[in-house]
């Protein structure tokens, strides 16, 4: 996981460098372009070459070989010391004459020595007395002298070196043994001789072409120096810039890193409490697994034993079972044996029967063809008699019909006849009532 | 209301007084009581025709416990009124009357000889008197020809004013 993320980050990091990129290549123009400006920095060169070779007129020709001359004389003054220092070995080459005159120079340069140190001396000591301002005086007279001595030795020696050349040679082959002041000197002469000799080379309107010319080249140098700036303030930018990115990337993998930590140990834990968690729930289920064994361990003992319990019990039920079994059939055999016997009585008695069916059958024929006619005679009669009685009711019907009618005739016969008589009465009435009502009395 | 009550308080004392004429016809002592034989003819007076059978129930109700032979006007009065009210034994009409003869009428003839009705009155349902018989062939035998021509009888016998 971890090397997954890292593996992944420098993509982002190549992906990102593409600007990163492009401000090198903008410094990197200018000196792609150096080449084409080293063609006028020849040519410069050749500018800043004085016109001539050699020097033309007779004062500067002579102007530089007096410098050459002093530079020469010098470098012999300054390996005076050490001839001095070694005048024995270089006696012989010398000669005496100036091997004197060196001797001389010595003492000369000695004194001269001795008495600077002791004004370096009386200068410490005593300041303020009235004497040491006299010796002072005195001693700067007698430096005077001295110095004039040594400058005259100085002169006579050369001159008498100059006679010598064999002298100078030895001496001159000697030439790293000088002193740091002298050998400093005598390059700096030398330097001197080359430029007046250039300067002696070039005319004034050469010059001043050229002072232009070093205007030109400085102003550009100058201009160069601020675009080099310019540039380099854009690669600085851009180096900040990629910094950032590179900061920011880095920011972002150290986010990622520790996002991935987290994550490590968030599923770190998960895992180990889901695996607790399993274990746990492994342990419990394995007890209830357990306990659940034992309870049917123990069920299936008892079920066994029920088992064989009633394993023997059924066996002597059937025991008991095949005994009774054996006797019914036992039985059974009788009964059938007796059936059979009796069913041959049966059969015999049967047919006796049958026989005697038969024969009555006959006989029930015989009867019943007599019972067709005498139904056929029964039929007639009780149509007869059925005829009767509904004549007879009929008659009956008709006779209360008339018992109705006559009793109605006779009702309203009696009314008709009792109000005729009312009627009579009341016309008799007018004459004499009792005689009417004793009248109707009697006819009733 | 009033006015049906006044005009049914009006017609049963107009039944009454009827009532009480056709009463004191036949109250010949003046004591408010008949013969239970002129029972029958009170009742016919007032224009009813029962037979002899209903009439012996009428006489059932209105006799004494103890039979006198005389029924009092207190209790025929009630009697009466009811039967008038609820116009039991009202007379029946003429082509009823006409059916009954016609039942006689075995042959469908148009009339009934003498012999006949003699037959049927003195046989048949409540058997007349010898004496009844007569008068009753008296009124309405045809003499010519002996025979009943019972449609006019009957229509003589209809009841007229009820």
């Amino acid at each position: 996981m971890a090397s997954d993320v890292l593996s992944r980050t420098p993509p982002a990091m190549l992906a990102s460098p593409q600007p990163l990129q492009s401000p090198p290549g903008s410094v990197g123009r200018p000196l792609k372009l150096s080449p084409m400006k080293m063609l006028p920095s020849i040519d410069s060169m050749k500018m800043l070459e004085p016109g001539r070779k050699k020097l033309t007129s007779i004062e500067t020709q002579r102007v530089v070989a007096v410098l050459d001359e002093t530079i020469k004389k010098l470098e012999l003054v300054s390996l005076f010391q050490h001839a001095i220092e070694n005048l024995d070995r270089y006696s012989v080459v010398f000669g005496s004459v100036l091997t004197g005159a060196l001797r001389e120079h010595m003492r000369l340069q000695d004194n001269m020595q001795r008495h600077l140190q002791r004004v370096k001396s009386g200068e410490d000591e005593s300041s303020f007395q009235q004497e040491t301002l006299n010796m002072a005086a005195r001693a700067q007279v007698h430096l005077e002298a001295l110095r004039q001595g040594v400058e005259s030795s100085v002169r006579n020696t050369l001159r008498l070196f100059l006679t010598n050349p064999t002298a100078c040679q030895a001496l001159r082959s000697e030439g790293n043994v000088r002193d740091q002041a002298s050998q400093t000197l005598i390059h700096f002469l030398s330097e001197l001789r080359a430029f007046l000799f250039e300067m002696l080379l070039t005319s004034p309107l050469e010059k001043n072409e050229r002072m232009r010319y070093l205007q030109e080249i400085t102003l550009r140098d100058h201009k160069n120096r601020g675009v080099l700036l310019a540039l380099e303030e854009e690669l600085n930018a851009a180096v900040l810039d990629r910094d950032n990115e590179i900061a920011k990337k880095n920011e972002i993998i150290r986010q990622l890193k520790i996002n991935l930590h987290q994550l490590e140990t968030f599923s770190e834990n998960q895992v180990k409490r889901t695996v607790q968690e399993a274990e746990n729930q492994q342990k419990s289920d394995c007890r209830a697994s357990e306990g659940k064994i034992a309870k049917l361990q123990q069920e299936l003992q008892q079920l066994r034993s029920q088992l064989n319990a009633t394993i023997a019990e059924n066996r002597e039920i059937e025991l008991s079972l095949r005994k009774k079994k054996y006797k019914v059939e036992t039985e059974i055999e009788n009964w059938i044996q007796k059936y059979d016997s009796d069913m041959g009585e049966k059969q015999a008695e049967l047919e006796e029967l049958d026989g005697m069916y038969v024969e009555e059958k006959a006989q029930l024929a015989e009867l019943q063809e007599k019972l067709a006619v005498l139904e056929v005679e029964y039929v007639q009669i009780m149509e007869e008699r059925r005829q009767a009685q509904l004549r007879k009711e009929e008659e009956e019907k008709e006779l209360a019909n008339m018992n109705r009618a006559a009793t109605i005739i006779q009702a309203h016969w009696k009314g008709y006849r009792v109000r005729q008589s009312m009627k009579s009465k009341k016309k008799k009435k007018k004459k004499g009532k009792g005689a009417g009502g004793k009248g109707k009395k009697s006819k009733k | 209301m009033a006015e049906e009550k006044d005009a049914a308080d009006s017609l049963v004392s107009d039944l009454q007084k009827r009532i009480t004429e056709a009463f004191e016809v036949f109250d010949h002592e003046s004591n408010k009581t008949v013969d239970v034989r002129e029972i029958g003819t009170i009742i016919r007076s007032l224009g009813c025709c029962p037979t002899e059978g209903e009439l012996h129930d009428m006489l059932a109700e209105v006799e004494e416990e103890e039979p006198t032979g005389y029924i009092r006007f207190e209790k025929f009065s009630p009697m009466m009124t009811k039967v008038l009210l609820e116009r039991r034994y009202r007379p029946i009409s003429e082509d009823i009357l006409l059916r009954a003869f016609e039942v006689l009428d075995e042959k469908k003839k148009g009339f009934l000889t003498k012999d006949e009705l003699v037959k049927y009155m003195t046989e048949e349902g409540e058997p007349f008197t010898q004496e009844e018989m007569e008068e009753m062939i008296s009124a309405s035998v045809d003499p010519d020809k002996n025979i009943v021509p019972y449609k006019e009888y009957a229509a003589m016998m209809v009841v007229e004013d009820y």
